[in-house]
Formats: C-alpha cells, sequence, structure tokens
C-alpha cells in the first residue's frame, strides 16, 4: 500500500501533501495528554505490523491496522501515522520521502472516517456483537478506503483506468483487509469487556 | 440468547478467514521493492526482490539510456522476480522496475570491463546477494525506530506537561 517515489505525478503529490498536513495539524491540536501514550502505542504498532508478514497462500501480506488506530484516535492518527510512515521510509525503504503526504492522506483518512463511523457502536453499553463488528469494520473501512484512496491518486496521476487499479488492489489486499478485521474485531471487543473507560474518550 | 452471539462471532472469524485464505493466491503488493542488475553481452540481467525477500514477479522493466533518459527496451520479470532483456550495447543502463500497484524501484547496469578476470556470473550472484541484504529488515531498524517513537512520545508529554503549568 506504500506507494513508491516517482509513480505519482507532481500536481497530484502537491495535493495530498497539502492535505496531509492540514490533516497533521488538526491531529496535533485535538491531541491530548491523556491520549498520549495510546497515541504512541498505536504508532509503534503501525511502524512495526508492516514488517510482519504473515504468509498467506503463495505470497504474504502485512498488517496495517489503520483503522483500529483511526477508531481509538480520531484526528490524532494523522501525526501518529506521519511519524511512522517517516520512520518506515527511513528505516525500511517502504515508500519514500516525497510521497510521504499521499501515503500519510491514503493511510490516515481512512481511520479518522472509520472513527466517526464506528465510535458510536464501542459504548459501555455496547454488545460483545456490537464490539465485534466495529472492530471488524475498522479493518473493511481502513483497508478497503485505502485501496481506493491509493487508486484514486494513481489513476489522477495518469493513464491507467481507475477500475482495473481497484480490482487488482482489492483483490491484493482482501487478506490484509481480513487479517486486520480480525486484529481489530478481538482487540475492540476486549477494551469493550476489561477497560471500557479506556473507549470514554471516544464519545466526546 | 448467550449462546447466540458465540455462534455470530465464530461465523465472523470463518467467513474472515476463509476470505482470506481465498485471497492468497493474489499477488503480495504492500512491500518495499529493491532492483539488481548488470549488463552482459547483448542484455541486462538483473532480479527484482520485496522486502519479505519474496521474488517480485510480473512487474514491468524499463531498460533506460543514463545519458539522455530515452527508453531502450522493456520487459517483465519472471516467476522467480529475474529478468533478461536485449538491449543496444551501451557501458551502462539505468534499469527502472515498476508494477501496477505504485511499486517503483531503479538501478544503475553496469558492464565489467572488457579483459576483466572477473566472471559475469559471479559478479552477478555476488550483486544479487547484496541486493538481498539491502533488501531485508533488520531487527536494530525496528528496534530504532520503536526507539524514535518512544522518544517524541516523551518529547510531546514533556510539552504538554509543561503547557499544563
Amino acid at each position: 500500500m506504500h506507494l513508491a517515489d516517482g509513480v505519482l505525478s507532481a500536481p497530484v503529490l502537491l495535493v495530498s501533501a497539502t492535505l496531509a498536513v492540514g490533516g497533521v495539524a488538526i491531529g496535533l491540536r485535538r491531541l491530548n495528554e491523556a491520549q498520549l501514550p495510546l497515541a504512541a502505542l498505536l504508532g509503534a504498532v503501525f511502524f512495526v505490523a508492516s514488517t510482519v508478514h504473515l504468509p498467506v497462500g503463495v505470497g504474504s501480506v502485512h498488517l496495517i491496522l489503520n483503522g483500529l488506530a483511526g477508531l481509538l484516535l480520531g484526528w490524532a492518527v494523522f501525526p501518529v501515522l506521519c511519524v511512522a510512515l517517516l520512520l518506515q521510509a527511513a528505516l525500511f525503504s517502504f515508500g519514500g520521502f516525497a510521497v510521504l503526504g499521499a501515503n500519510l492522506l491514503i493511510m490516515a483518512l481512512p481511520g479518522v472516517i472509520a472513527h466517526y463511523l464506528l465510535r458510536a457502536q464501542v459504548g459501555p453499553t455496547a454488545s460483545r456483537r456490537q464490539a465485534l463488528l466495529a472492530g471488524a469494520g475498522c479493518g473493511v473501512i481502513g483497508i478497503g478506503g485505502a485501496a481506493l484512496l491509493a487508486g484514486g491518486l494513481l489513476t489522477l496521476s495518469g493513464g491507467r483506468m481507475f477500475g482495473e487499479l481497484i480490482v487488482l488492489f482489492g483483490l491484493a489486499h482482501l487478506p490484509v483487509m481480513a487479517a486486520d478485521g480480525a486484529i481489530g474485531a478481538f482487540t475492540v471487543a476486549t477494551l469493550v469487556r476489561m477497560m471500557p473507560q479506556a473507549l470514554a474518550p471516544l464519545r466526546s | 440468547m448467550m449462546s447466540a452471539r458465540p455462534t455470530l462471532a465464530n461465523m465472523v472469524c470463518r467467513a474472515t478467514l476463509a476470505l482470506g485464505l481465498l485471497a492468497g493466491s493474489a499477488p503480495t503488493f504492500a512491500h518495499g521493492l529493491r532492483v539488481s542488475a548488470q549488463a552482459e553481452g547483448g542484455a541486462v540481467v538483473g532480479q527484482a526482490l520485496y522486502s519479505d525477500l519474496s521474488p517480485a514477479s510480473g512487474l514491468f522493466v524499463d531498460i533506460h539510456d543514463p545519458g539522455n533518459d530515452a527508453k531502450l527496451a522493456e520487459g517483465t520479470t519472471g516467476d522467480d522476480g529475474r529478468f533478461r532483456i536485449l538491449a543496444p550495447p551501451l557501458a551502462a543502463y539505468r534499469v527502472v522496475v515498476e508494477g501496477e500497484e505504485g511499486h517503483r524501484a531503479e538501478t544503475q547496469a553496469l558492464r565489467l570491463a572488457a579483459g576483466s578476470t572477473l566472471d559475469a556470473d559471479t559478479v552477478r550472484l555476488l550483486r544479487e546477494d547484496i541486493a538481498r541484504l539491502e533488501a531485508r529488515i533488520r531487527l536494530q531498524d525496528i528496534l530504532g525506530g520503536l526507539g524514535y517513537i518512544l522518544g517524541l512520545a516523551g518529547l510531546s508529554a514533556w510539552f504538554m506537561a509543561k503547557r499544563r503549568r
């Protein structure tokens, strides 16, 4: 899902970088002291998850978990993933520095969407089923949204058909979506049952 | 009533697992990409690898003249990530490997000097070994990254504490 340097056109890079900077600014303003340890934890999880390759079929997938981070952090997911993506680009050569804004937008925006769509489902009165579905929804919205955005940016940069790209991205990321959904469902269900107070700030 | 809920949870788990296994045959994407190449006779020979060391098959390979950037030849990588593409003779080439889904890597392909005592196959294997080492994700990089995140979190906590006072 990390787009490499040199595949996007300059206008697309500029616009997505501007939007990403806006997201980071909103996120930094919303990030409060109580949220900070969780933000750091989820940033570290996102950073490390990309190095854990799960063998699936003939290939392997790696976890992304942008939807789960988005649900728990809201707009603060932008600065958190910005740091993690920067480190991935510097240390692992995933993506690149010029496309950092585009990659950040691709990863963080679906997270924010997951936050606003799903946060009502994880209240203290949430049933186990609701929590599981909300967690699985993180995987679907996070990865599905990222695939749509990546396909859209590649299409805007020229030449290729949006429809083809979406089919390609969608197929390739189904295993990631399934893995992210399963981990999201488990995490949210456990949080709801064992420490519901951790989810309280989501509804404010 | 109580028994109905775990059943649904089970179904969700099974469905996601089945979906994952079903789609497992699709090629892998979300990795870093590395390429190594060299010129041998009338061809450019090389290999493309993802960062989990799996071969990058079915990617487009373009051979450019490093002087004026004109495209000289094109081809695709095979199932093992290797390629051999015929190109007009030059001392060096720029090799760009690109997948449809946003992966891109490039490298220089150099030609061994004429009369060199080095064997072209040996040098290619060496280059592939080096590319494999470069592509691999190292533990110290992961730990270093975690250290940066911890440090940044500490810095932000310190700033926030100062602002509160």
